[in-house]
């Protein structure tokens, strides 16, 4: 009997695995987004668990963008945003500041202008963006961060993030830590479910939750809530989330490791 | 993370936010230790802020992080190629791919006084080394060393071509252990000037192997020592003809 269900376990390993190539081959030949270096992070194992526990499959395409100075294609899940980041560059006037960089966020939206719903994640983003940016060290300077959805599978705003910080890695401007942006909702049955895509956030939910967190000792940076919990759920979703921030610290220290690969022998 | 931080690993990718730790001889000396691009101090901790790879060396032991740039930052000391972009009284403008544009003197040019000053023209190239570069300060350049001498720095003839690489690329070119130009130019002999801001300035016998170098120079950015052996030989095969 455990040797039977060793072997289920494999097979259904297998399949995963089999599954997620097969979409990354779709992916490649159908849709108009072709991605050259594919990053498969360490979601596979994740996978195995139930669903609600592990957040989508992670990839990214670093230096898209040749006039850049660091540009990041991302996809969680469906969800896909392209990140440049331009700096340090010559400050404007009035943006300057004496003691440290200013940091200005650009969110653009799939269609039409940018409204009040993007100002206010540019203002999450810009916030953050502060915190990790070693900004003291170029004064009078400002870097310019923009951030182009390209597909909505949910959680825009945890992904936004993640290639914020995955671009400005990218463009090797000093940074404190990096972050880590994991979202979760609390469905009408009080169940957490993790890294939600667009189908379950259609559907209802109680309260929807972004969590940030550096990578040095874990810690919150960024908490941006919608809907009423108990504070239990709240503490919950939090640890969940914290939890699941690991996933992405591996995958960002893999690009890292592949774009570099060249040179580390 | 965690398992990092109990010994040093040289030629390992560190992650801003990871902690460096010396490795044990260097902890004990008596030494000044430096720390170079991409760390930092902080406490009595020892903080990457740049991803990359770490590097060191010996006497005085040193530590740095090897990252990938494209934007340059101003370095004291560093020669690099601008754009002359606007005439300030007895100054000129040049752009130089940083925040901020540095300034020129016009007098410090070999020979050059206060009467005899030099032809330089708006959309001039110049090459020339960073005298004063820091975060609050606008940087200067000059085109002389300290006595005043000609060291190969000055105005570039207008008959080359300028483009851009990467920052790594061009610490990759100017590494001694690079062969590529030597190799290139045994086959096309040619004329170049690299600056640390990214900028390369060529000119060869012809306008076809102009571009050529240049292509040859811009392709090897990610390619190793066999790898650019290779392109050379293509490359100059195809000059030829084959």
């Amino acid at each position: 009997m455990v040797t039977n269900f060793a072997c289920l376990q494999t097979t259904l390993h297998n399949f995963v695995l089999f599954f997620t190539i097969t979409f990354l081959v779709q992916f490649k030949t159908h849709s108009y987004l072709c991605f050259i270096k594919i990053l498969k992070s360490s979601v596979t194992l994740f996978t195995m668990e139930t669903e609600q526990k592990s957040i989508r499959a992670l990839k990214c395409e670093q230096s898209v963008l040749s006039r850049a100075d660091g540009s990041v294609m991302f996809s969680q899940g469906n969800t896909v945003v392209m990140a440049s980041v331009y700096g340090p560059l010559e400050a404007k006037i009035q943006k300057e500041l004496s003691d440290r960089m200013y940091v200005e966020v650009n969110y653009k939206p799939k269609t039409g202008m940018p409204g009040v719903a993007e100002r206010g994640k540019e203002k999450l983003i810009k916030t953050t963006c502060n915190h990790i940016i070693l900004t003291n060290l170029h004064p009078r300077t400002a870097v310019c961060i923009t951030i182009q959805e390209m597909q909505d599978g949910g959680t825009l705003l945890s992904a936004s993030i993640n290639a914020v910080c995955l671009a400005l890695l990218d463009s090797g401007l000093p940074l404190q830590c990096l972050v880590a942006a994991v979202t979760c909702l609390v469905d009408k049955k009080d169940k957490i479910i993790l890294d939600p895509c667009i189908r379950t956030v259609k559907e209802g939910y109680k309260a929807m939750f972004t969590f940030a967190f550096d990578s040095q000792k874990y810690n919150l940076i960024l908490s941006h809530c919608e809907g009423q919990v108990p504070y239990q759920l709240f503490q919950e979703a939090m640890e969940l989330c914290q939890k699941a921030s690991h996933i992405i610290f591996d995958f960002y220290r893999q690009a890292v490791l592949r774009k570099f690969s060249k040179e580390l022998l | 993370m965690a398992e990092k931080s109990f010994s040093t690993h040289v030629n390992q990718i560190y992650l801003p936010g990871d902690s460096v730790v010396l490795s044990k001889t260097d902890e004990n000396s008596n030494a000044k230790i430096v720390l170079g691009p991409g760390l930092r101090k902080y406490g009595k901790q020892i903080l990457v802020t740049k991803p990359g790879i770490l590097r060191t060396k010996s006497s005085p032991p040193t530590y740095w992080i090897d990252c990938h740039h494209r934007r340059y930052v101003p370095a004291r000391g560093d020669d690099v190629i601008g754009v002359v972009t606007n005439k300030v009284g007895e100054s000129y403008k040049v752009y130089i791919g940083s925040s901020e544009e540095a300034s020129l003197s016009s007098i410090a040019f070999p020979g050059a006084t206060k009467k005899n000053k030099p032809n330089i023209q708006i959309g001039d190239l110049v090459f020339a080394k960073l005298l004063i570069a820091s975060a609050d300060m606008e940087p200067e350049l000059v085109c002389v060393n300290s006595l005043g001498e000609n060291v190969g720095l000055g105005v570039l003839s207008t008959n080359g071509f300028l483009f851009t690489v990467p920052l790594h690329h061009i610490r990759k070119l100017l590494n001694p252990e690079c062969t590529l130009l030597k190799s290139l130019g045994k086959a096309l002999p040619f004329e170049i000037a690299v600056g640390m801001n990214g900028k390369i300035w060529i000119k060869a016998k012809s306008v076809k192997q102009t571009i050529t170098l240049a292509r040859a120079i811009s392709m090897s950015e990610h390619m190793n020592k066999e790898e650019m052996n290779q392109l050379c030989k293509k490359f100059i095969d195809r000059q030829a003809g084959f």
